[in-house]
Order: structure tokens, then sequence, then C-alpha cells
């Protein structure tokens, strides 16, 4: 018995390309599986048997690889059958030098693809949870600011930048006059809408580069970064107008805050600023609410 | 800032000095999207008997510290163009050729638009400021759904690519796992870094910034390229106030890795350097 068998009786496509890429033998698994016969392929570019796609991964990966490894292996690729139909395809291949040729072995992939498929869309529905749940960690969930440990998390980089650049940042500490009473007489949802209500304004005023916290209660933390004592004490004035306009039942609505605001030493903490804060907020409240105080010497004494 | 060291390091920068001593111009060699330094290794040798040569990965690619990469510097091509910058300032350099294959030829544009007084010259191998056909007066190749097939099958590549095997076979000293390990450092990068530099690379129209390039271009096209066909090569010269323009006859879109001599002569030609090649 003789061995009358030939490259045709293969489960796979092999392909021999030329150094200008032209096609020089394809077996007759390329006629049977995928409707090219050897008629339509010899002496054409292989790119005509690649989906566009495939051509951007031949020309980025592929040549360059092939070119300096001399082979390459089970790299997936989107072929073209002879119907124009996508049929994956896991690809290996061999430059051979001397001959200048190069020597494709195409599996189809249609099952691993699908598998494939999931695990990208798996990957994709993980990624787009850790997104939501990343979210869902920093932001305070009733005014979808960001809450206290982002606050804290956020004003660190920004204060070591501070220290670096030598720029002056501000700190608002905010606190709604008379909240409790908003509670007591309308109710805790009220006081609720109260708090969202007051939240947009507060993102309205704020610039981008502004961090807009609720740090807890009716208190509230701003952080201004490249902004003196000055222009804070003017990004105030804008924040009790634009919440004195505010329409809520319970209203009109006002509010106290103290300013801490200076260059950056070296050793300035996100909680030294928030006591400079917390101190001028005090005198705020003091002085009769409804106003700003800018930290000065004479409050260290509190 | 970063300093000379932390730059070499994070670019994985190599310095070649010139078989024709130190008086020498400076080619600042910049890869394209999927590969790395390596992609260079055909045309270095003879562009190092006039020029001193300055390699590198962008972060993200090859041997460079992946640490160093943020998805929002990287998301667009100026981000890539501020690594380029970032060499040139920690190696002081001036008055250098800028040399970008594909994506890094319009790297290049943004980086000498930033810093024109970097640079000298600049030589785009294949490039195309835009691989989406846009409208009658400008076809770049592609489509949106070929280029989100594109991220689909790097996807699907990735996964297939183990390269956490890659300690495995680093360090035992034989060209078997020298081959290995060039393997692993060509193709398998992280995928969220590959994908990112190919959204920056495939979905961008950079043609507004064409009109605006201040120094001598080479315009270096293949005669028959998949990425980018002779139409986008001439729409490219066509807009640069100073370019040449040279269709080399090739197949593909690796021209320094599959016609490396014909990319060395025109470099130097276009240097004004004399040929002495054998």
């Amino acid at each position: 018995m003789s061995n009358a068998f030939t490259q045709d009786d293969f489960l796979c496509g092999c392909l021999v390309t030329d150094s200008e890429r032209k096609i020089v033998y394809v077996n007759g698994y390329f006629e049977r599986e995928w409707g090219w016969t050897s008629a339509l392929l010899l002496g054409k570019n292989s790119d005509s048997l690649f989906t566009r796609s495939s051509c951007i991964f031949y020309e980025s990966y592929i040549v360059p690889v092939l070119s300096i490894q001399k082979r390459f292996d089970e790299i997936q690729l989107a072929l073209l059958s002879a119907k124009g139909e996508r049929i994956p395809v896991i690809a290996n291949a061999r430059l051979n030098n001397e001959q200048d040729l190069t020597f494709w072995s195409l599996f189809s992939a249609t099952k691993r693809d699908r598998l494939y498929e999931e695990l990208v869309e798996a990957r994709n529905a993980l990624h787009e949870q850790s997104l939501a749940l990343k979210a869902l960690s920093i932001t305070d969930e009733l005014t979808g600011l960001l809450n206290r440990r982002e606050i804290k998390h956020r004003a660190d980089v920004i204060l070591n930048l501070a220290k670096r650049t030598l720029k002056p940042m501000s700190l608002l500490m905010m606190d709604v006059d008379h909240f409790k009473r908003i509670n007591d007489n309308h109710g805790h949802q009220q006081g609720d809408e109260v708090l969202q209500a007051l939240s947009q304004v507060l993102q309205q005023v704020a610039r981008d580069s502004d961090i807009v916290g609720r740090f807890g209660g009716e208190e509230f933390v701003l952080i201004l970064p490249n902004t003196d004592a000055a222009c804070a004490q003017v990004f105030c004035q804008r924040l009790h107008k634009g919440i004195s306009a505010m329409q809520v039942t319970g209203g009109p609505i006002t509010v106290s805050i103290g300013i801490s605001s200076e260059l950056i030493g070296q050793k300035t903490t996100f909680e030294y600023f928030v006591r400079l804060a917390d101190a001028a907020l005090y005198r705020a409240k003091l002085a009769g609410r409804n106003r700003s105080v800018l930290y000065s010497e004479h409050d260290s004494g509190q | 800032m970063l300093n000379e060291s932390e730059v070499m390091r994070r670019n994985n920068v190599t310095v070649i000095e010139s078989a024709a001593g130190p008086k020498v111009k400076t080619l600042l060699l910049a890869h394209g999207f999927g590969c790395d330094q390596n992609m260079w290794r055909f045309v270095a040798p003879a562009l190092t008997q006039h020029f001193r040569l300055v390699l590198f990965d962008y972060v993200g690619s090859g041997r460079s510290d992946i640490s160093a990469f943020s998805m929002q510097r990287y998301a667009n091509l100026e981000g890539y163009a501020q690594d380029v910058l970032d060499i040139c300032e920690a190696l002081s350099l001036t008055n250098v050729t800028l040399v970008g294959h594909s994506v890094s030829s319009m790297i290049s544009l943004l980086a000498a638009d930033k810093q024109p007084d970097y640079f000298e010259r600049i030589v785009m191998i294949c490039p195309s400021p835009c691989f989406l056909n846009i409208d009658a007066t400008y076809q770049g190749g592609f489509e949106r759904d070929d280029l989100d097939e594109l991220l689909n099958l790097m996807d699907k590549n990735y996964m297939g690519w183990a390269n956490y095997l890659t300690p495995l076979v680093m360090g035992t000293g034989n060209d078997n796992a020298l081959l290995s390990e060039l393997n692993s450092s060509f193709c398998s990068t992280d995928p969220v870094i590959a994908k990112t530099f190919a959204k920056a690379t495939f979905y961008s129209d950079y043609r507004h910034i064409l009109p605006l390039v201040g120094c001598p271009v080479l315009v270096l096209q293949s005669e028959n390229d998949a990425l980018a066909s002779e139409q986008v090569g001439q729409y490219v010269a066509q807009h640069i106030p100073q370019a040449s323009y040279l269709c080399v006859p090739a197949k593909g879109h690796c021209l320094h890795m599959t016609d490396p001599d014909t990319v060395v002569e025109s470099i130097e030609a276009f240097l004004n350097v004399a040929c002495h090649h054998v």
C-alpha cells in the first residue's frame, strides 16, 4: 500500500507566501472549507485573505515578529471566505529566509472565538462593575459629592503638589445654619432635600479643579487649589449668594464658612488645615452666622 | 521634571555613538504601534556610520517602565509626544532629526509643534494623520467597524499570550532564552496599555497639525501599504509646508524592516550626508 495522501488531507489551511506577500500555494482545505479555489488565490496578495482589522494586526505584529524571530505562534486573525464571511482562525507561521517563503498553517477557531468572546464580555462586565464600585466607594450617597475618606485622599495629593509648586491653597469648612431647626420643623426628608440642593449649588460655583465633599451631617468641605485668601473670600461671597437664592421648603438657607488659606509649609497636613478652618468656622457662628471668616492667629486660642 | 537617569530608565533609552566620532548629528528613532525599539535593528548599524542614534520605548511598550503608565496621559498622542520631549530634555538634545515610524511620525510632528527648537528635521516613515475614512476628500482607509474589530482582535490575542511566563525564561543565558525574552517584550505588553495605544493611534485625526510643521520633513511612503495608502502619504506631503515625498517600491508598512537600505540612503540624502555604501 502506498502513502496516497497529500497536504489536502490535513484539517487546516496550508498557505505559502513569497517575500512580496504573493500567495504561491494553498492546500485543498481552502476550497473545501472557505470556498477559495487555488485559481482564485494564486498570485494574489495575502492581504486579500484577511479583514481590514487583521491587516493592521498583520502589519503591526506579524511583520516585525516574523522578520526578527522568523516565526510566530497562535495569533488569532479574521479570515475572509470566498463569499466574504468572517472566519476566526488561529495562525502559525515560519519564515524561511533561504527560500524567501513564509509557511502558514491556519486553524479554524470558531469555537475558541466564542469562548473568548464570552471571556471578553465577562471581563468588560467586571471592569464596569469595578468602576461602579469605585464610584460608590468615593461618593457620599445622599448628595453625590465626595465622601470624607476621598476628600482626605485627594487633599493629600493636592497638598503634595502645592508643596512642590509653592502655590497657595485654601480650605473651606461650611456648616448649614440652624439645620436642626429644618429637620425638626419639616422632617428629615426635607432636611435631606436641603442638603441635596445645597450640594448642587456648591458644584455649580466650584471650578473643575476644586474638591467638593460632604464631611458629615450638615458639614461640607471645599478645597481650592491655587487660591489665596483674597480669592477664597470672593469665592465664598459667590457661595453665599448662590445659597441664598435656593428655593427650598424651610428656606431661605444660610451657611457659615471658615476659611484657612496660606502658602503650604513642608509640614502642613490636611488635618492641620481642617483644624484652622474649624476654628474660623466657630468664630463665624459666634459672630452671628451667615458669613465667612478667614482664620487668623486670634483663632488659635479657641 | 524627571532627571536624566529617570527618563533613561523609564523609556529604556539606548544611545549608540557614531563610528564617525562625537561631532555628528543625532537621530532620535521613534518606534510605531505594536512594537518597540527592536524595530530599528536593521537600519541601526548602517545609520551609526554617520549619526549618533537615540532609541527608546514609549512608556507601556517594550522594556519601558510600565509603572509610569497613566491612562490619562497616554490616551492621546500628545502624551507619547511628551515622552519624546522628556528624552530630548533629559539628554539635552538639540538640532535632532526625529525619525518616526507610522504613528510615531505623527507623534514627531506633535513634539516638534510643542518644542520646535529641539528638532532640525523630521523623517516620517509610512505616516497617516488619520486612519478613518472621513469624507470624499479624505479616505484614511478604515471604517470605524474595522477599528472596533481590531480592538476585539487585540483582546483575544492577549488572552492567548501568556506574558506572566516571562520570568521563567529570563536569565538562562542561551540564545533560545534571549529569543523568548524578545518575544515577550515584543508583543506581550499589558493589554490595557496596548489598547490605549491602539485607540490613540487609530481613532485619532491629526490632519490639522500638518500645516503647522515648521521644519523640513521627508515623507517615506511604501508603494503597497495596507495601513497607509499612497493617497494618504501624498496628502501628508501636500499639507506640510516643507515636505519632500519619496515613494519606495516596496510591500507593506514596515519599510525600515523590509527595505532597510533604501531607508538608510534616503535619510542620508535628506540630511546631506555623503553615502559610502559598498
